[in-house]
């Protein structure tokens, strides 16, 4: 009896390799005394839910039936939210490059104070080493500082 | 003319009844339905415990197991494969209930709250043999049920539940020696 218990121990507790698992389950099934611990098939069956008929198989199929169909429409809508997804970024990139093609092309109005300084200062010509040259005006924001760049026709 | 289609129904296995369904329609399932259900229901049953949370683990298990129809490999047990699925699905069903009961027994420590115990009610109404098994853990009761009522081997249960076969076979001795305690008492 004493054997059966450390048995029990070694095989609750540990894992086992597969050699001692087997020594103390053919213990297990020789051992009389181990055998009255252990709930027989029969016990465990009369407690055990036994498969029943319940509902009729044509009622759970139905439920079945509409989940799966339902499934594979849904299935075919899984492209609508990818495409508007693509279609939103799509749009997205049209109306940046639109504002940007405006802008570019119809620079906006310059404001009555450039005008002014177009009006005030103008260079008619400019030549750097005797050559004509670029002119570059510039006229940092909030600043009435003006820088002249002039650059060497290449 | 196809062996297939020769057949009567009832007469083909598992790994037939698959390749019909992964060729046709929908409709053909019905026939692994109609052959797994009962086996099914009772499986979840006696791990749920519950009327309600079994059909609807069972239902998403055959969903499952349709969705999943072509990663089965022919070769091996269909009904292992089912359980399978089933048992997971069960799991989480149980998942969800404790969460479901963690949330209740707030609300339910509120002064202000006041309903039917659904707790006490569920126990109190419950027949000795489901009370007995609610002494057993979710696992002790599938590998009890693979073992008493599918003649599972340890190899087969371990298939199910995805552990080792010696892992089953400590679980499997444990809930015997606990009924056998508990029918003696």
């Amino acid at each position: 009896m004493f054997r059966c218990k450390i048995t029990h121990f070694f095989f609750n507790i540990f894992s086992l390799k597969a050699w001692q698992s087997f020594l103390i389950r053919y213990h297990i099934q020789r051992c009389l005394d181990c055998q009255k611990e252990l709930a027989s098939m029969e016990d465990v069956r009369s407690l055990l839910i036994q498969e029943s008929e319940g509902e009729s198989l044509e009622g759970e199929w139905l439920e079945i039936r509409v989940k799966l169909k339902e499934e594979k429409r849904g299935e075919k809508h899984i492209f609508w939210p990818r495409l508007r997804w693509i279609a939103s970024v799509a749009g997205l990139f049209a109306v940046v490059a639109i504002g940007v093609w405006l802008y570019f092309s119809n620079p906006p109005d310059k404001s009555p104070e450039e005008k002014n300084l177009a009006e005030r200062f103008r260079i008619n010509y400019i030549r750097v080493e005797n050559k004509p040259a670029k002119a570059f005006l510039f006229r940092p924001h909030d600043s009435k500082m003006i820088i002249i760049w002039a650059e060497k026709n290449s | 003319m196809n062996v297939i289609e020769m057949t009567k129904p009832s007469d083909m296995n598992d790994s037939q009844l698959v390749s019909i369904c992964l060729q046709g329609e929908v409709d053909e399932f019905k026939k692994i339905v109609g052959k797994y259900r009962g086996k099914v229901m009772a499986l979840a049953l006696n791990i749920l415990g519950n009327y309600e949370d079994a059909e609807d683990a069972c239902q998403d298990s055959f969903i499952q197991a349709y969705r999943n129809l072509d990663r089965f490999d022919t070769r091996k047990s269909f009904s292992n494969w089912l359980f399978s699925i089933l048992y997971n699905r069960c799991f989480d069903q149980l998942r969800k209930r404790s969460r479901f009961y963690n949330f209740f027994k707030r609300v339910k420590s509120d002064p202000s709250f006041h309903s039917v115990d659904l707790e006490s009610n569920q126990s109190s109404a419950q027949p000795l043999s489901q009370s007995i098994l609610r002494e057993l853990s979710p696992k002790e009761r599938t590998v009890l049920f693979l073992w008493a009522e599918e003649g599972y081997t340890s190899e087969e249960i371990a298939s199910v539940l995805r552990c080792s076969s010696s892992t089953v076979r400590v679980h499997l001795f444990k809930a015997r020696k606990k009924i056998k305690s508990i029918l003696e008492k």
